[in-house]
């Protein structure tokens, strides 16, 4: 083929390609993961939630707030209710202004009363594991293999994805978790099937 | 070029469209406030309700994520679905989510005229829907059925909708208080009008109402309806209900004219039945003989199909009547009249000899004809003749409903119908209230229907959709769907068990819409005149209050939640016995309206699977769905014979007139062969003048310009039928009228062909919209 040729043939097909490449990551930024940047920056969120205490030094089981991870593929976010079971009966005022000035942000009155403060409009959390639409990652399958079946409590079997939470004060992909090899290798590790269709369906 | 490089920069390409076209994905997950119990996120649930598109009133399951719902499939094990469901059940949500959706009530300052409040809400509503394109979360938690469920639905999720609500709600305060105003002004002056499909205790509460303000007794008005069944079962079963015909354990079913798996009584349980019938049974297989003038649905499935002039269908039971050594005619006889082919006259008979458990039924087309009611008896007088009659394989009495009173009284005839127009005409109607019905789509188009509704000083409509009749309302209260509310039903045929079914409310209503129920209550409760109910949920409770469900105790929660479960209560039971009387063996010619000369082709109006009695016409699937027969889709079309279409120089797609005694259209024509030279065919009720935008005959005008009265739209066949064409059981004979073709030398811009042998493209009707959206067959 004349190479001259062939650069016009493949310089459209390259720009496009490009663009989409730029146009994609740049999307992904926002949303917290990327394809070059697997180690993803902390996610903003709009109230400071903090995994460290929740987690960390209260001992609150992951399970408590993402109820369904055992037995649905989204592990679920906590509602609002959930939030405030505790809340509303916590002495704010003993707290550092920080984090009387998050939990303000949702929650008014005082101690044992407080309510929602707009029940109209719940606290829209940013997303900071998401995975292309292609490929499927069902939690409970997970939790089941590497927890449940083994007689462990469902928690023990997060840290192998989403890292030691505990300590993260702002939740960020702590594990490579986008790529397919990070996938593979864990299966490998555990046996599991490498069949295509199992995650791409 | 290579082929290997041929294909290492398709490769690179397709890779750069797919990782360009990737679709956005939301970037937020928003909380629920309160997490309803049994919610799990993209889990779905499945609730028993029934559904309410038409009479047969079929157990369905809906599934349901997170407060949405997003199928309606039949109920496993319910008598009347047997877990199967027609097209139109499978497009309830379709109805639940319709974009012209009256958004709620409109108060009319003059008939016809919409309100600024309703448009203001409608702009409420609208401004809501395109700031949200995602579903969030709900402010609170609703006690919905069984389910207690909080519906995700994004109307309440913010400050926009909540404002739309309230102002929504808001509205329905001053409309329950005109309505009261205008039930207790207008006394015994008050008609209410309700759909067949009202078949439970709804019809009891409107008559309840009614009788509080001095009203008579409401009416049913059924479109197209059954008179001459019902005349015919009186007169040979000496009783009018529909009993059940138990196609499951027969070996012969002969159907005339009847459409049983798509349009008729109950296409679900027929097409269970049949089912059943052909592979149901070791060793046995059924057979089944369809006798029409045009080959619908019945006839390609049958094992015989005999066809037959217009209104001689009679001549065919005469000749069974004769197989049988009951009098009758023979063979050579009803080749004569009929015109049938001997060869299959011959087969008909010896297959009616040889076999013991017959039964025989009809409906469709034949009623349509002027002698409807002697055929029906005939048909009736196979079975009484065989020893049929209550007999297993046959004619089963059909078992009333559990809850005593619950059954609605029989439909009123087109004739009292007609006489209730002239009534409105003649200014004795004050107000009438109008639910579940469309009432043009039960009239032709020159009975004066709209001078009628011009006379009537209130016109209530209570229409989830917009239609002819919401058109000339004073005051429109959108009813919800079955999706969103409480009730109940007694199918209106027999199923060889005895049945109530409930509905539940399984979703938030979409819009600030209000079931007639709880509208009702409101409303006389503030005239002053208290029911005693606080709610619809309550009345329904307390009408089932008596019911115990398998062990429950009646009365109980456990009891009132099984039933919901179950989607009600059945069980195997047969009615009190039928009479069998032999019927009279004459059959009258039937007569049709136009000379032979100036009008030389018989219409032979067609109910369609995709519009029924008119209403599935603003659906959008059923629109888009091609006619089984005719391959047609979006609007009407004109079958001709295919002679008939080479003597009239016509091809596929020409436009015609098609000229009655009492009005014309233009239709585009189809070749259909199974119909004979000298009729031709054409669906009913697929369109109205001031329906939403997907019933009009071009499918693409918005709401909007339905309400300015677009003058496009609305040609029906319905335009072509007489109003004095009544038979003797006080039905319309909408088979009776004559009709010429005349070319208008164009092609149609309407008609749209969907078929593997018709090209779209040849066709200059096809809409843009519907090549864009809706990818019509592969054109190869």
């Amino acid at each position: 083929m004349n190479p001259i040729k062939a650069l016009v043939a493949i310089a459209p097909v390259v720009a496009i390609g490009a663009l989409a490449f730029v146009l994609y990551n740049e999307h992904a930024h926002e949303t917290g993961w990327s394809l070059s940047a697997p180690h993803a920056a902390p996610v903003k969120q709009p109230i400071l939630f903090s995994h460290e205490i929740h987690v960390g030094k209260r001992g609150i089981s992951c399970t408590y707030c993402h109820q369904f991870v055992d037995k649905n593929a989204h592990a679920g976010i906590p509602s609002m209710e959930t939030c405030a079971g505790c809340h509303k009966t916590l002495n704010v005022a003993a707290l550092p202004e920080w984090e009387q000035k998050e939990i303000g942000k949702f929650m008014v009155g005082n101690a044992p009363n407080m309510v929602l403060k707009d029940p109209l409009n719940p606290v829209k959390w940013n997303r900071v594991y998401d995975l292309p639409n292609h490929a499927h990652f069902p939690h409970q399958v997970h939790i089941y293999a590497l927890a449940t079946k083994q007689g462990k409590e469902a928690e023990t079997a997060c840290i192998n994805c989403h890292g030691n939470i505990a300590k993260q004060e702002v939740v960020r992909q702590e594990i490579d978790l986008i790529r397919m090899g990070t996938c593979l290798s864990c299966h490998d590790k555990y046996g599991a099937s490498k069949d295509c269709w199992s995650c791409h369906y | 070029m290579e082929r290997r490089e041929f294909l290492k920069l398709s490769g690179l390409a397709g890779t750069a469209m797919v990782l360009g076209g990737c679709e956005d994905y939301s970037s937020q997950l928003i909380a629920y406030v309160e997490r309803p119990i049994a919610l799990e996120p993209g889990t779905g649930n499945h609730f028993a309700t029934t559904c309410d598109l038409c009479s047969a009133g079929c157990g369905v399951s809906v599934r349901i994520i997170e407060g949405r719902s997003v199928k309606v499939e039949g109920l496993d094990g319910h008598p009347l679905s047997h877990g199967g469901l027609c097209a139109l059940g499978q497009a309830g949500v379709q109805h639940q989510y319709h974009p012209d959706r009256f958004r709620g009530p409109d108060l009319r300052v003059k008939a016809g005229e919409v309100s600024p409040d309703y448009l203001k809400l409608k702009m409420l509503f609208d401004d809501v829907f395109k700031a949200k394109k995602r579903p969030t979360t709900v402010p609170e938690n609703f006690k919905v059925g069984l389910t207690s469920f909080a519906a995700p639905d994004f109307a309440l999720a913010d400050a926009k909708a909540a404002e739309a609500r309230k102002f929504g709600a808001d509205l329905w305060a001053q409309a329950a208080d005109r309505l009261g105003r205008v039930l207790a002004a207008s006394g015994a002056g008050t008609v209410v009008v309700l759909g067949p499909q009202v078949r439970g205790h709804r019809y009891q509460l409107f008559a309840q109402v009614a009788k509080a303000f001095g009203a008579p007794a409401p009416v049913i008005v059924e479109p197209f309806g059954y008179e001459a069944v019902r005349a015919a079962n009186q007169a040979v079963y000496g009783r009018p209900d529909m009993p059940y015909v138990d196609l499951a354990n027969t070996e012969l079913a002969i159907c005339f004219g009847e459409e049983p798996f798509t349009t008729g009584p109950a296409p679900t349980l027929f097409n269970w039945g049949f089912g059943e019938m052909r592979r149901g049974r070791e060793l046995v297989r059924g057979l089944f003989v369809a006798v029409s003038t045009r080959m619908g649905e019945a006839a390609t499935v049958a094992d015989l199909w005999i066809p037959v002039r217009p209104g001689t269908h009679g001549v065919i039971a005469q000749l069974a009547l004769h197989a049988m050594g009951k009098g009758g005619v023979s063979v050579a006889e009803a080749h004569e009249k009929t015109g049938a082919p001997v060869e299959r006259l011959e087969k008909f008979v010896r297959w009616v000899a040889a076999t013991e458990l017959k039964v025989a039924f009809g409906g469709g087309e034949v009623l349509g004809h002027t002698n409807a009611v002697e055929t029906l008896s005939l048909v009736n007088g196979i079975n009484v003749a065989a020893g049929m009659v209550g007999r297993k394989g046959g004619i089963v009495p059909a078992a009333p409903s559990p809850i005593a009173g619950m059954a609605p009284p029989a439909p009123i005839s087109y004739k009292e119908l007609v006489k209730l127009v002239d009534r409105m005409k003649a200014g004795q109607v004050k107000a009438l209230v109008v639910a579940g019905v469309d009432l043009f789509m039960a009239l032709p188009g020159d009975a004066g229907l709209e001078d009628a509704l011009k006379a009537v000083p209130e016109v209530v409509s209570m229409a989830t959709v917009p239609d002819d009749t919401a058109a000339h309302a004073t005051l429109v209260l959108p009813d919800s769907t079955f999706l969103e509310r409480w009730g109940d039903a007694t199918p209106s045929v027999g199923s060889g068990s005895s049945v109530a079914t409930l509905m539940q409310p399984l979703v938030v209503p979409f819009f600030e819409t209000r079931s007639a129920e709880d509208v009702l209550l409101t409303a006389a409760k503030a005239a002053g005149k208290d029911l005693g109910f606080a709610s619809a949920e309550a009345y329904f409770k307390a009408r089932w209050a008596g019911i115990a469900s398998d062990n429950q105790v009646p009365g109980t929660q456990s009891a009132w939640k099984k039933a919901l479960r179950n989607g009600g209560v059945h069980k195997p039971a047969q009615g009190a016995p039928l009479a069998a009387r032999m019927p009279a063996a004459d059959l009258p010619a039937p007569r049709f309206e136009g000379g032979e000369q100036d009008f030389p082709f018989v219409l032979q109006p067609v109910k369609s699977m995709k519009y029924r009695e008119g209403q599935a016409a603003h659906l959008p699937w059923l629109q888009e769905m091609a006619d089984p027969m005719s391959a047609a889709a979006w609007g009407g079309w004109l079958e001709v014979n295919p002679h008939t279409m080479a003597k009239l120089g016509l091809a596929q797609y020409d436009e015609v007139v098609v000229k009655s005694l009492y009005g014309e259209v233009k239709v585009g024509v189809v070749p259909y062969p199974g119909l004979p030279e000298d009729v031709v065919g054409m669906p009913i009720n697929f369109s109205r003048r001031n329906g939403t935008r997907y019933d009009g005959v071009e499918g693409g005008s918005t709401w909007e310009a339905t309400m300015k009265k677009d003058p496009g739209r609305g040609e029906d066949a319905r335009a072509l039928l007489g109003a004095k064409a009544a038979q003797a059981a006080g039905g319309l004979a909408w088979g009776s009228v004559r009709v010429s073709l005349t070319p208008t030398g164009a092609k149609s811009k309407r008609l749209v062909l969907v078929s593997k042998s018709i090209q779209p493209q040849e066709s200059p009707a096809v809409p843009a919209r519907v090549e864009q959206e809706f990818k019509v067959w592969p054109i190869s």
